[in-house]
């Protein structure tokens, strides 16, 4: 429930990780950057500083499946003897924390094999700092259930100063459930968009190559579609009982998008290259924003989970992929993906019907009692 | 006048309800069936939130696959746990239902003082105990000027004082906009003030009349 779950639950984190360290990184980059991070102890707090961050992820994970309502039975916990309770809660994170481990470990070898005994035992102290504080916020949350919601104090400020708009119920739900999952997503497609158009200051390039760094930007904007989606279907489905014109639910969405999809619009406006033609921004911007309505679209075609809609994503981004290199234009490929996107979408919103067969990271985000 | 044509409902091709017609008028039904029978998949259905095989229709030709939206208007369900995200207030979900609904400001200000969440519309979800999110799914219900009203056990939960409102609510509802109420409830329905018209059974899959109430 714990493991099993958590793993699952992150298996686009890890894959992320494994494709990133296996995949740009050879093995001397993995060797120079360990003797880099062990040179000073100082230096041993950039990793140990990641692995809380990673403690940080398992926590959350941890509390919120403590707190769904289908794991209640797990209060019976506190009736176990103490020494048992610990040895469970120990046992838990330690599996948990393996990746973690695993990179100590290498660190350590490393350490050793040129002497840096200090090093060696930061990371050794780090380690029991992530094992202790892990496992006492497993044990203190196993020991308290039903802790009691507090309201925020920015919501307590501006809930009677503010009556919501309706794009802002999903922005919401995204920043406060799905904040690392947005942050990453923003982190990488930033770097994407600006990476792209520093390219243009070192040679000269058409709009292709824009077009194909919006594409991969947008592309990791893909958990932040499906989080949409599962708002609007499963947190909200009751709007769907509500006489709301199509129009205005599409614009309700298309203005998170818009709000959602803010970073990666400033960045590209603010570095557009000069080569280019202004009329270029506004293509490639339209093209942005038809992805995410695409893939809406595609969506509400069947009910699927992440695990089913990730290779049709992959299928549509290498089809993409083609058509920008055979020149066709941003305007038409945004044009077309809106078009079609908004077209699935109206022709299969009523007959779409969310199950909750989803992935376990949905599941487990389903924690409706904390704020 | 309520109209339900050839009606069935499947999950994965397995056969939850199936009601081949009926006719409901203005006035409250008691819709009864064991756990895991089927109400709250047919009470879904009729709102419009999960899609079912058949048709819904009203006395004017409005229905549930030809005119959703008018259809929509004309139909309202609260259900039998409400959930809703945690960080919205009752403020935030009664207005924007309202607006939807086309809802005078004054009926929103009456149903909330009826329920008496008015002096919780600032608070957010996550501080409501699940009766105060009961009388939020029901006062949501209420909004506009629905024809069909569906209450899936609307009596769990709710203190005394709020079940006395609530059947004073359903009757003004038939009396005034000549609604059609549909009941779940585990509870017995015959010791309220509540006049049932008909009650029904959902048993092996299909609606039965049961005794009168």
């Amino acid at each position: 429930m714990f493991v099993r779950q958590f793993y699952i639950a992150n298996a686009g984190f890890f894959l992320l990780v494994i494709g990133f360290a296996g995949g740009f990184m050879r093995s001397y980059d993995h060797i120079a950057l360990a003797e880099f991070f062990i040179s000073t102890p100082a230096l041993v707090t950039l990793p140990i500083t990641m692995w809380l961050l990673y403690a940080l992820m398992m926590m959350n994970f941890n509390q919120e499946t403590v707190r769904q309502k289908e794991n209640e039975f797990i209060y019976c916990f506190i009736i176990l003897p103490i020494v048992e309770q610990w040895w469970m809660v120990v046992r838990v994170v330690t599996i948990q924390l393996l990746p973690v481990f695993l990179y100590a470990a290498f660190l350590c070898l490393i350490g050793w094999k040129h002497g840096l005994i200090y090093s060696v035992v930061t990371i050794a102290v780090g380690i029991m700092l992530v094992v202790t504080i892990s496992a006492c916020h497993f044990r203190w949350w196993l020991h308290h259930p039903n802790y009691e919601a507090k309201t925020w104090l920015i919501s307590r400020f501006l809930n009677p100063r503010l009556t919501r708009p309706f794009p802002l119920f999903f922005i919401e739900w995204i920043v406060r459930k799905d904040l690392a999952m947005l942050a990453g997503s923003k982190i990488f497609s930033g770097l994407i968009i600006w990476g792209t158009t520093a390219l243009y200051k070192t040679d000269t390039y058409d709009v292709k190559l824009l077009s194909i760094g919006i594409l991969i930007a947008v592309t990791a904007n893909a958990g932040i579609i499906l989080s949409v989606h599962r708002v609007e279907n499963f947190h909200l489905h009751f709007v769907r009982g509500l006489p709301i014109p199509f129009l205005r639910r599409v614009s309700s969405i298309l203005i998170s998008f818009a709000v959602l999809l803010l970073p990666e619009t400033i960045i590209l406006a603010k570095n557009f290259p000069a080569e280019l033609p202004w009329i270029d921004c506004v293509n490639v911007i339209s093209f942005l924003f038809s992805i995410p309505i695409f893939f809406y679209g595609i969506l509400y075609v069947k009910d699927r989970n992440q695990d089913e809609i990730m290779p049709i994503v992959f299928y549509c981004v290498i089809g993409w992929f083609v058509l920008i290199l055979f020149n066709a234009p941003p305007w038409l490929l945004g044009i077309v993906n809106a078009a079609a996107g908004i077209m699935l979408w109206k022709k299969f919103y009523y007959s779409f019907e969310y199950q909750t067969r989803q992935t376990p990271r949905a599941k487990n985000q389903t924690g409706l009692l904390s704020e | 006048m309520v109209k339900i044509i050839n009606f069935s409902k499947r999950f994965s091709g397995e056969l939850i309800v199936d009601i081949p017609i009926l006719e409901l008028s203005s006035g409250a039904y008691w819709i009864k069936g064991d756990n895991g029978a089927g109400k709250t998949t047919f009470f879904r259905s009729l709102a419009g939130l999960i899609p079912c095989a058949g048709d819904v229709e009203f006395e004017d030709g409005v229905s549930l696959k030809h005119s959703p939206i008018q259809y929509r208007k004309r139909v309202a369900y609260a259900e039998a746990e409400p959930l809703f995200p945690p960080y919205l207030t009752s403020k935030d979900l009664l207005s924007f239902v309202a607006k939807a609904r086309n809802s005078a400001p004054v009926q929103l200000q009456l149903l909330t003082k009826k329920f008496g969440i008015d002096q919780y519309r600032e608070k957010s979800c996550a501080t409501y105990s699940s009766g105060m999110l009961k009388k939020l799914s029901l006062a949501i219900a209420f909004l506009g000027s629905p024809k069909l009203i569906i209450l899936d056990e609307p009596l769990i939960t709710l203190d005394e004082n709020a079940q006395t409102i609530l059947t004073a609510i359903i009757e003004e509802y038939i009396r005034d906009q000549q609604a059609t109420i549909l009941l779940s409830s585990h509870h017995l329905l015959e010791n309220t003030e509540l006049k049932i018209e008909k009650s029904f059974t959902i048993k092996d899959k299909i609606l039965i009349a049961s005794d009168p109430a």
